[in-house]
């Protein structure tokens, strides 16, 4: 690769040190259920995929 | 190259990089992709730089429920804000994600699965090849159903042994050593009590009241630095693991 005039900006992953407890978000504080704000949150985002996927699906269909 | 990254390079100025800190919204796609719907993104440190037909991105920030106040690095008001980290380039066609944690309260709702099928997408419209990270805590279980997949075999035997240990300690009938994918723990039949973890010796996972399947139980029952791994999602639509993000974020809360 030839070598680029700019510095990188990437980063390299390193291994972590991870916590002896797996963390289970609102269940560990005793809820029933997710705060509301997440709940739509992950509403709105699963909708957005939906649209997302399906707009794929119909530019796969038309090129075939 | 890409249509989406070609773009990106037409909106980088004569020197060739952009601030994220100032410029993030220059990149909407990025910012869409790397937070929930509506939370925003306080940037801490990110840069764009491109030249030729060559770009890269790196960003660190914080995302901000709705509400919330961006916080001051160090802050109380940054505990009750998620936080990512990552960095991509056309070189290795990779996208490396350091850091993904939603808020504490948010976790284990389906955010992070969300946020990894964005990134997905945003992937393939940049023509990357593959996300890259290392699964630990519950993220050992939860990137296995999000279609991550072993990215070296050392990775692949450090949570086959743990699980082969556990499984014998929960006094279970089953042998992970034919185990290839991290998907295939998924598929393992067979659910386990929060009670018998426990009496194995297990990390304690709460579950609501429900079941735990066998898959869960082996991988985060062992304490998380018995199996740490080194997971590689596949862009390519055709993937079995792309497939599996797909249904997986289609299908959440209708199991554990």
């Amino acid at each position: 690769m030839a070598v680029r005039a700019r510095p990188t900006v990437r980063k390299r992953l390193k291994a972590k040190e991870w916590p002896d407890q797996p963390m289970e978000g609102w269940k560990e504080r005793g809820a029933e259920e997710p705060p509301p704000y997440v709940v739509e949150a992950v509403r709105l985002g699963r909708e957005r995929l939906a649209e997302r996927y399906a707009q794929r699906e119909r530019e796969a269909t038309a090129s075939d | 190259m890409a249509s989406l990254a070609q773009a990106w390079l037409g909106r980088l100025p004569a020197e060739g990089r952009l601030d994220l800190t100032v410029s993030l919204d220059r990149f909407p796609e990025l910012r869409d992709a790397i937070s929930p719907p509506t939370f925003s993104v306080a940037v801490r440190d990110g840069m764009v730089t491109g030249e030729g037909d060559y770009i890269e991105a790196a960003i660190d920030a914080y995302l901000v429920p709705e509400g919330a106040e961006p916080p001051r690095d160090g802050s109380e008001d940054a505990i009750s804000c998620g936080d990512i980290d990552l960095d991509l380039d056309l070189e290795t066609r990779e996208l490396r994600l350091s850091t993904l944690d939603v808020p504490p309260e948010a976790q284990a709702a389906g955010l992070g699965s969300l946020v990894m099928a964005q990134l997905a997408e945003l992937g393939e419209d940049l023509g990357l090849w593959s996300i890259c990270l290392e699964a630990g805590n519950v993220g050992r279980w939860a990137w296995m159903r999000c279609g991550f997949d072993f990215d070296d075999p050392a990775g692949r035997d450090a949570v086959v042994g743990a699980a082969t240990d556990f499984a014998q300690a929960l006094g279970r009938d089953v042998d992970p050593s034919e185990i290839e994918h991290a998907w295939d723990f998924v598929e393992l039949p067979g659910t386990v009590s929060a009670e018998e973890i426990q009496a194995a010796g297990g990390v304690a996972i709460r579950s609501a009241g429900r079941p735990i399947s066998l898959g869960k139980a082996l991988v985060l029952g062992p304490p998380s630095a018995a199996n740490p791994w080194w997971g590689r999602l596949r862009l390519d639509p055709g993937d079995t693991g792309r497939i599996r993000l797909k249904e997986y974020v289609a299908s959440y809360g209708s199991s554990s």
